[in-house]
């Protein structure tokens, strides 16, 4: 163990043990490493700021639940992706545009009834394993550029997949939609 | 999407009816998609717990955290069995591990320069070490006061684009020449007159650049090299190793920044370095659709319709196919790799006087009259 590992492990057994000054000084070490960390994670955006405000917190708050103050840096480690993946999951929205998407629901046409969304997920089946994968990935909270680079392909591609999705989807449902038609005059 | 931006999107959207339905359908995917495996998930935390334990990290885990993990074990296997992309997930969350074992590491390196340097003195080498610290102090303050003044008078009319990392931005200089910077890039110039081209930039980082011909030279310079031209499109690299250039028409000299007399004449399709205090390297020639990937741009000169072909459908994984007689025909162009694969396909068919058929993902070159 290096000169400066120890220290922070110091640094940390005095934090877990209710050391404010040593848990002051563990935080302004550790603030820019979250730091740099988030902004290679999702680039420079404003986010940041509330990212690493977040996860400071969540050490600050926890710290005591520590179990081996040598392990400090997983620790540290953990309360970083819990911010991440926060983020990736659209905790961060702000809140105009939740509303604006309300608002939007709101006014867009009701596409499916009950029986429509069981259509839907069927539809969803038959995309092709790829294609669904890239949808299901959009869904999680990642960027395109990101996705791209999780299933190994371009951003180019992954958005030319994206909108093929859409289509077949919208060309699915308009055969089920057909067929249900049918058998409904059928039985008329 | 700036704020502004996404108020005029769904205004637009709201007053269009087939819009509406596009966006109801959108809507209608993200639940049913939300609906089906974000139960599994729906602990924000559960995702990043079950990354960390299958990276042997369980110990980072709290009681509580680990009683919540156990709980939803078997529904987060069961439902990554059924939806490859949670699997993706857990391992992007191994990536970020990684990737924050670097920042962590980083840091750790620089607290201990940072320990080295505040080591503790004794005696007369503390005194001592005072009073240089002291000159040291005093001959640095008054030399970066000087250099403020002579930078401040010299410098006023110096322009300084910086783009960041993942970046691209697109300098158009007022001659029509533009320089698309990749951050992360730092480009300057000398503005003196704002109706003229500035005939000298600096560049640290990458550009690709579409230099109007003129009747001076254009220069580019960048810590180890400088690149002159007169009108022509090419792409300089530079980092802290060397600096490369790449040429994708026209001509232009590359040399020792230093020694501007002793350089290298590139051809289009050619690339050269330059390492600090070395002279070029000869001229090699490149695949300039790979050699220009860095720039997000696809740089055609001369090629075949079958190799356009081949470079977009494995760059947008759909099937461009053509008739037999164009295979050979030949075209140049430059695209933004984030262009829509219809759009530049519709440039190549205007330039060849064909048309696009399109179905699906499949993609037809043929001849009008068909």
């Amino acid at each position: 163990m290096s000169l400066e590992s120890r220290q922070i492990a110091t640094l940390a057994r005095k934090a877990v043990a209710g050391d404010r000054g040593a848990l002051r000084a563990l935080l302004e070490w550790l603030e820019p490493v979250h730091r740099g960390f988030f902004v290679k994670r999702i680039g420079p955006r404003p986010e940041v700021d509330d990212l690493v405000q977040n996860s400071m917190i969540r050490v600050s708050q926890s710290i005591s639940e520590l179990r081996d103050p040598s392990r400090f840096r997983g620790f540290a480690l953990k309360a970083a992706l819990f911010e991440l993946h926060d983020f990736y999951r659209g905790r961060y929205s702000a809140k105009e545009i939740v509303d604006e998407e309300a608002a939007l629901r709101e006014r867009a046409p009701e596409p499916f009834d009950e029986a429509a969304a069981i259509d839907l997920e069927r539809a969803l089946r038959e995309l092709s394993p790829h294609a669904r994968r890239i949808i299901e990935l959009r869904e999680y909270g990642y960027r395109y550029s990101e996705i791209a680079a999780m299933v190994d392909s371009t951003e180019a591609a992954v958005k030319m997949q994206v909108r093929r999705a859409f289509e077949k989807l919208r060309e699915i449902l308009v055969c089920l939609c057909a067929f249900g038609l049918m058998l409904l005059l059928t039985r008329l | 999407m700036a704020a502004a931006e996404r108020r005029r999107l769904y205004d637009a959207l709201s007053g269009d009816d087939v819009h509406l339905r596009e966006t109801a359908i959108s809507l209608a995917v993200r639940d049913t998609v939300r609906e089906e495996w974000l139960p599994a998930v729906d602990d924000r935390e559960i995702l990043v717990m079950f990354a960390l334990e299958s990276s042997g990290r369980s110990d980072v885990l709290t009681d509580d955290e680990q009683r919540r993990l156990d709980e939803k074990r078997q529904d987060l296997v069961d439902a990554m069995s059924e939806h490859a992309a949670l699997a993706d997930v857990v391992r992007r969350i191994g990536d970020d591990a990684r990737e924050f074992e670097a920042a962590w590491q980083a840091s750790v390196g620089s607290a201990a320069r940072q320990d080295r340097r505040a080591a503790p003195r004794t005696g007369a080498g503390r005194a001592t070490a005072r009073a240089a610290w002291r000159i040291t102090a005093v001959a640095a303050i008054a030399v970066f006061v000087a250099v403020m003044i002579f930078v401040m008078q010299r410098d006023a009319s110096w322009v300084t684009q910086q783009v960041a990392e993942g970046r691209i931005q697109q300098v158009n200089l007022v001659d029509g020449s533009s320089i698309r910077l990749v951050g992360p890039a730092t480009l300057s110039y000398r503005s003196l007159n704002a109706a003229e081209r500035p005939d000298r930039v600096s560049l640290q980082g990458g550009a690709y650049f579409d230099v109007v011909a003129g009747s001076e030279p254009f220069v580019v310079e960048t810590r180890d090299a400088r690149v002159s031209v007169l009108g022509t499109n090419f792409g300089v690299r530079a980092d802290d190793r060397e600096t490369t250039v790449i040429l994708a028409s026209g001509l232009l000299g590359v040399s020792r920044r230093d020694r501007p007399a002793e350089g290298v004449e590139l051809r289009p399709g050619e690339s050269c370095s330059v390492k600090l205090g070395e002279a070029p390297s000869r001229g090699v020639p490149v695949d300039l659709v790979a050699a220009f990937a860095w720039a997000d741009l696809f740089v055609f000169r001369g090629s075949s319709i079958a190799e356009i072909a081949r470079v977009l459908s494995r760059h947008y994984g759909v099937v461009v196919e053509f008739e037999t007689p164009l295979a050979d025909q030949k075209i140049s162009g430059t695209f933004d790799r984030s262009e829509d694969v219809r759009d530049i396909l519709s440039v190549v068919a205007l330039s060849l006087g064909v048309r696009v058929d399109h179905e699906n993902d499949r993609y037809r070159l043929v001849d009008r009259s068909d």
